[in-house]
């Protein structure tokens, strides 16, 4: 039994042995507790929205700013607040999880530490909430005392220029603090940048634009008003939609929409100095196996093993009539290949592309190499091949060919292993310095409550103290 | 399957009943909860947590019941953002303690025990791969990341898993 099929019988015994008392009637409650709740607090804002519009034309938040965010078109149509308000609230079961929607923001862990030491400079009354940004001019490590400890790369290169704190009551930070820190950079490249809290997408534009709309497959999920250039986004139903197309960006400017862009969240200052001093380079591959005993013509067993793996990977070709055979063991993989070719990733598969970067001889008859497949989702990096001579031709490995139609969801049975070359000594220790050095570049971890844990754990190489 | 009407989610909380006979919210839930709180269990490590985050995400699916195509699909992405959710405030709230000593209440599980030990992300791609036999595609999907992220995070967590156990889960 191979270690992965382990893993899966583990898993499942274990599931097994797990049980819970489930409990519709409480789950009835809770929804119908937030219902009420949602609509009573959205009618109240609706209503002083109202009336701050009937006196002002605009509204006008704590730093007096005006906020063309909180349009009337955002205001529910119900003036009602007559709701029933005899939900056995007070006998429900506190959730262990996340915090309810109606938190107040103004009342929760953070705000006293906020209310001093930031400006409100965006509201926006959603239909079941209020999402609310408060700015501090101070940088992200002035404003939490942090200290750049990493290897390369400094806190005024590193660490965002000022910090947004939003209050999204559907996604708490932490229980009691619905406050969530965003770090911003001034400097961005192209017309917007965006950074994400939870699921609110913070939107700043340096440009013209009005407003700005998050659409996908060309339906509209959210639109949002830019006040001094920033707009918020609710990303709620983006995140939760059942297709996993590319959400885009729409500008408006004075009624004129602009060609879509793609919403491409960034986290830091979108510089090639940025990317080169402050990020923690990328994680260890292993190496391919040490190289043995050659075979008499290294170079034309090369070309064979890279043709025989070109054969297999054609999905026009029909393997069992294949001669000479290019995969040493054919069991499953036609099946599998169908599985792929009829499943949503076959054209993603079919377009793949397949790039031997490494090849070794283990041994006279036996090769590893190391490859990239690269598809229209994504690139898989640092995969590793086998293949073996039979005596009279190279052929790839069954394993191999498995494990590509495994990631283009097709199964191989039996399953196969993967192909994991033996790790060199003291293997674990570059894995665990290289962990400790990205941690290292990760400032999230040291901030201080209700943001973060009481003290930075030096052991692991925070940042800060 | 039958869905409330948006009428009927004015007039306020909705009773199962009304919602349909045949794949109601209610059968939903009498089919999902067991399921998904074991899938919950084995990414966050504890029962009584993971049936609050069960019970929380059916909540929500309840709340947005008319506007949800794929309720199952809505709910496993609640459930295992819920259970990272989790991850991260219980990293952030006591800082890198170790997870294993929280998750022996139960059955001592090796496996168990180390996977407890992994980054959120990496346990939510091992569970979904080898618990719920879930594809790359469909792990970035409820992940929310690429698929080619996907392969590096089982593979990294696969290592540890491997380490960990060979070493008898004393590291």
């Amino acid at each position: 039994m191979s270690f992965e099929d382990e893993i899966v019988e583990q898993l499942a015994d274990r599931a097994r042995q797990i049980d819970a008392v489930p409990d519709a009637e409480w789950v009835q409650a809770e929804a119908g507790r937030r219902h009420v709740t949602r609509r009573v607090r959205t009618t109240a804002l609706g209503a002083v929205v109202l009336i701050a519009v009937g006196l002002a034309g605009v509204v006008y938040v704590a730093n007096g700013r005006p906020n063309r965010a909180s349009s009337t078109s955002e205001i529910p149509a119900s003036t009602d607040a007559t709701e029933s308000t005899d939900l056995p609230t007070e006998t429900l079961p506190a959730l262990a999880t996340t915090g309810s929607p109606d938190v107040d923001p103004a009342a929760d862990a953070a705000w006293p530490l906020l209310e001093r030491t930031t400006q409100e400079i965006y509201r926006r009354t959603l239909t079941d909430r209020e999402i609310v940004v408060r700015r501090s001019d101070l940088s992200w490590a002035e404003f939490f005392d942090l200290e750049w400890r990493a290897p390369t790369g400094s806190a005024e290169l590193c660490m965002g220029d000022y910090v947004l704190f939003v209050s999204d009551p559907a996604t708490p930070m932490s229980p009691g603090n619905t406050w969530y820190p965003v770090e911003v950079f001034d400097e961005f490249e192209g017309e917007v940048a965006v950074d994400m809290s939870q699921l609110i997408a913070l939107v700043r534009t340096t440009g013209p634009a009005d407003e700005v709309a998050i659409i996908e497959s060309g339906d509209e999920y959210d639109r949002a008003g830019f006040v001094d250039g920033l707009a918020v986004l609710d990303m709620t139903d983006v995140w939760n939609r059942p297709d996993s197309g590319q959400p885009e960006l729409v500008l408006v400017t004075s009624g004129v929409t602009a060609e879509p862009i793609p919403f491409a969240p960034g986290y830091g200052r979108a510089t090639e100095e940025f990317r080169q001093e402050c990020q923690p380079g990328p994680p260890p591959t292993l190496p391919l196996p040490p190289s043995g005993v050659q075979p008499l013509d290294p170079v034309a067993a090369e070309a064979q093993i890279l043709d025989a793996y070109a054969r297999a990977l054609d999905r026009t070709m029909i393997l069992p009539d294949e001669n000479p055979p290019s995969v040493d063991d054919i069991t499953g993989i036609p099946e599998a290949a169908a599985e792929v070719d009829a499943g949503e990733m076959a054209e993603v598969a079919a377009t793949a592309e397949h790039d031997v970067e490494e090849l070794v001889f283990t041994a006279p008859d036996e090769a590893w190499f190391r490859y990239k497949i690269t598809t229209t989702a994504g690139t898989f990096t640092g995969q590793f091949g086998i293949a073996r001579f039979n005596g009279s031709v190279w052929q790839i490995t069954r394993d191999t060919i498995c494990q590509d139609l495994q990631r283009a969801g097709g199964t191989c049975v039996p399953a196969p292993d993967q192909n994991v070359p033996p790790e060199p000594a003291g293997w674990s220790e570059v894995l665990a310095d290289h962990e400790r050095s990205e941690q290292l570049y990760w400032s999230w971890d040291c901030l201080p409550p209700p943001f973060g844990p009481q003290e930075c754990e030096d052991d692991i190489g925070g940042i800060g103290d | 399957m039958r869905k409330p009407t948006d009428d009927q989610f004015d007039e306020g909380p909705i009773a199962f009943e009304i919602i349909g006979n045949d794949t109601s919210f209610a059968d939903l839930y009498a089919e999902q909860f067991l399921p998904m709180v074991r899938l919950a269990t084995l990414m966050c490590g504890r029962t009584e947590v993971a049936r609050d985050i069960v019970q929380d995400s059916f909540v929500k699916l309840h709340l947005k019941w008319s506007g949800v195509e794929h309720p199952c699909a809505y709910l496993r992405s609640s459930v295992v953002n819920g259970c990272r959710s989790r991850a991260r405030w219980e990293r952030l709230r006591w800082g890198r303690t170790s997870r294993r000593e929280e998750s022996t209440e139960q059955t001592p599980d090796e496996l168990f025990d180390v996977l407890g030990t992994l980054p959120s992300r990496q346990r939510a791609a091992i569970v979904l791969k080898y618990y719920e036999q879930r594809t790359e595609n469909e792990i970035a999907d409820i992940l929310g990341c690429r698929p080619g992220t996907v392969g590096p995070l089982v593979s990294r967590g696969l290592s540890t898993l491997r380490n960990e156990l060979a070493d008898g889960g004393r590291s």
